[in-house]
């Protein structure tokens, strides 16, 4: 192991090899993605696919980390890069100005995909497609809810969404209802409230899970993962409905129906 | 993009038991993953495994295991009933990288070839397990040479690479 | 699952009539559906989701964004759906009444320009 990782050592013998091994991909590279993109190449990865096709604006710079003033104009994936390079400068990074969806077989390759998605229903297609090609994937989000006596209320979620596990339908998270109240707002919503103290609490612990997923080096790796983030006290804790799940697998994604899609004659 | 394998873990711990339960006279075990294809062909999943009952080996003092022909018809019948293909598994029991001996190098490519010739859209294959590592090939779709699988991970919660 | 008379309904009009099941949803892949008159492209692969989904009772989904005169709302635009992208406007009919190819018809009525 270089010098450079003693200090990570802790993570067990061959975790550098397993960190350096793992293709990772992180879609969206916005708020959260550009913390977890950091961390990643502090860490050691090597091998990134990064999807995002939007430039840097004025309004980022509150919370694009890497993003510099003078950025205003340029891809996120070119900040995300420099970033990387930065700190990892034989890092292979393939990162591609479209969704995901139209340019999806690189993703298609990685072990790990963070997902830093606005809706529910892009959250739901890349659980879907990670779910298709047994890849572990972890959705990070944050939102802040304005109201009108009360002061706002900040809250997020990590979810770790594994192959055979209970995916974010099985939590909860994903619901026909809310995936109607999306549909039907469809370019309504204006820009969500963000800021960078939530993401980098969000990004870290989706790191976190990452880690632990290559390496083990807490002896227990549990899926799913679900945490929630109350933002206004600053707290990180065990969703209940991950601790009190009726079922362990899931019926949304069985085993049996990975791969390519099977289209019955009938 | 290399040639990658995705095992879930759940059915590779299947595997692993399965072929670890002694036999009467066979000195190993062998057992069928199922397989997927993706809309990549160099990306290929497993979707489940099925062991070779004990009344389907046959003695052959020249292999550590020898199948019969009701093992193959069934292996045969699961790709047209499931639409998987079939990658058959073993167990080198030994810690580190493994590989084919020379018996696996004698018979298992025919049978995997004539997986192939029963539907050549799916993927067929041969993985040997060791106690660590894991070895494979397999026969992609549309083409006649068989491929090493460059990586082979496990995945649950967490992420293995054999 | 469907009704055998409404699947036999239609698969005399498409032939090639499939069934796909992915996150819990069903869909029935209409290959070449033939569009109303004054619609590019003129027919073009669709998926039926008669269960519905995102609030819709039913829904009808292109592999294409169809150009057609009448001003539609796409709100489902490169929707992932067993691994191709798809594309959906809005347009809510009645739930659980009609045979499937009623729904289809009903569904294209959008396109209707007359």
């Amino acid at each position: 192991m270089s010098d450079r990782y003693q200090r990570q050592s802790f993570l067990g013998a061959g975790s550098q090899e397993k960190i350096e091994r793992a293709k990772v991909g992180v879609v969206g590279i916005g708020g959260g993605g550009s913390h977890i993109v950091q961390q990643l190449a502090h860490i050691g990865f090597q091998d990134y696919v990064l999807y995002d096709p939007q430039t840097v604006e004025d309004t980022n710079l509150n919370r694009l980390v890497g993003a510099k003033v003078t950025d205003i104009g340029k891809e996120k994936r070119m900040v995300a890069k420099r970033l990387i390079k930065g700190l990892q400068t034989k890092a292979r990074i393939l990162t591609i100005a479209d969704r995901w969806q139209n340019v999806s077989e690189p993703l298609m390759f990685c072990d790990l995909v963070f997902g830093c998605l606005d809706t529910f229903q892009d959250r739901d297609e890349i659980e879907t497609f990670c779910r298709r090609h047994l890849i572990l994937y972890i959705d990070i989000g944050m939102d802040i809810h304005e109201a009108e006596k009360d002061p706002p209320r900040m809250a997020g979620q990590v979810i770790l969404s594994a192959p055979g596990a209970p995916c974010m339908k099985c939590l909860g998270f994903i619901t026909p209802e809310r995936l109607a109240n999306e549909a039907a707002k469809y370019g309504a919503a204006g820009p969500h409230p963000q800021v960078v103290w939530p993401n980098g609490v969000l990004a870290s612990s989706a790191v976190g899970l990452a880690v632990n997923a290559l390496t083990t080096w807490t002896a227990k790796v549990s899926a799913p993962a679900y945490l929630s983030y109350d933002g206004n006290l600053g707290l990180v804790g065990i969703h209940p409905k991950a601790e009190y799940m009726d079922s362990t697998i899931c019926e949304h994604y069985p085993l049996g129906k990975v791969g390519a899609p099977i289209f019955q004659l009938i | 993009m290399q040639l990658t394998l995705r095992i879930p873990k759940y059915v590779l711990e299947q595997a692993r038991q399965d072929l670890a339960r002694p036999h009467s006279f066979a000195f190993e075990r062998v057992g069928f993953f199922r397989c997927r294809p993706t809309i990549q062909p160099k990306l290929v999943v497993i979707s489940g495994y099925d062991a070779v009952p004990d009344g389907e080996y046959m003695f052959d003092s020249t292999a550590g295991a020898c199948i019969g022909a009701t093992a193959i018809q069934s292996a045969l019948q699961r790709i047209l009933t499931h639409g998987s293909g079939q990658v058959h598994v073993h167990w080198h029991e030994h810690d580190g990288p493994t590989g084919p001996s020379r018996t696996d190098l004698r018979d298992q490519p025919r049978l995997v070839q004539s997986f192939q010739n029963v539907d050549e859209t799916l993927p067929h294959g041969i993985v040997i397990l060791s106690n660590t590592h894991a070895w494979g090939v397999l026969l992609l779709p549309g083409t006649k040479r068989f491929q090493e699988i460059k990586k082979i991970s496990v995945v649950s919660g967490g992420i293995e690479f054999l | 699952m469907f009704p055998t008379d409404q699947i036999d309904e239609l698969k005399e009009l498409y032939p090639g009539l499939a069934l796909i099941e992915e996150a819990g949803n069903s869909y029935l892949l209409l290959p070449s559906l033939v569009l109303p008159t004054g619609c590019k492209p003129e027919s073009v692969d669709a998926l039926l989701c008669p269960a519905g989904r995102d609030g819709y009772p039913s829904r009808l989904f292109f592999a294409d964004r169809i150009q057609c005169p009448k001003q539609l709302n796409w709100n489902a635009s490169g929707v992932r759906i067993a691994e191709r992208n798809w594309h959906a406007y809005s347009w809510k009919i009645p739930g659980t009444s009609l045979r499937l190819v009623q729904m289809v018809f009903t569904h294209l009525t959008a396109l209707q320009c007359n």
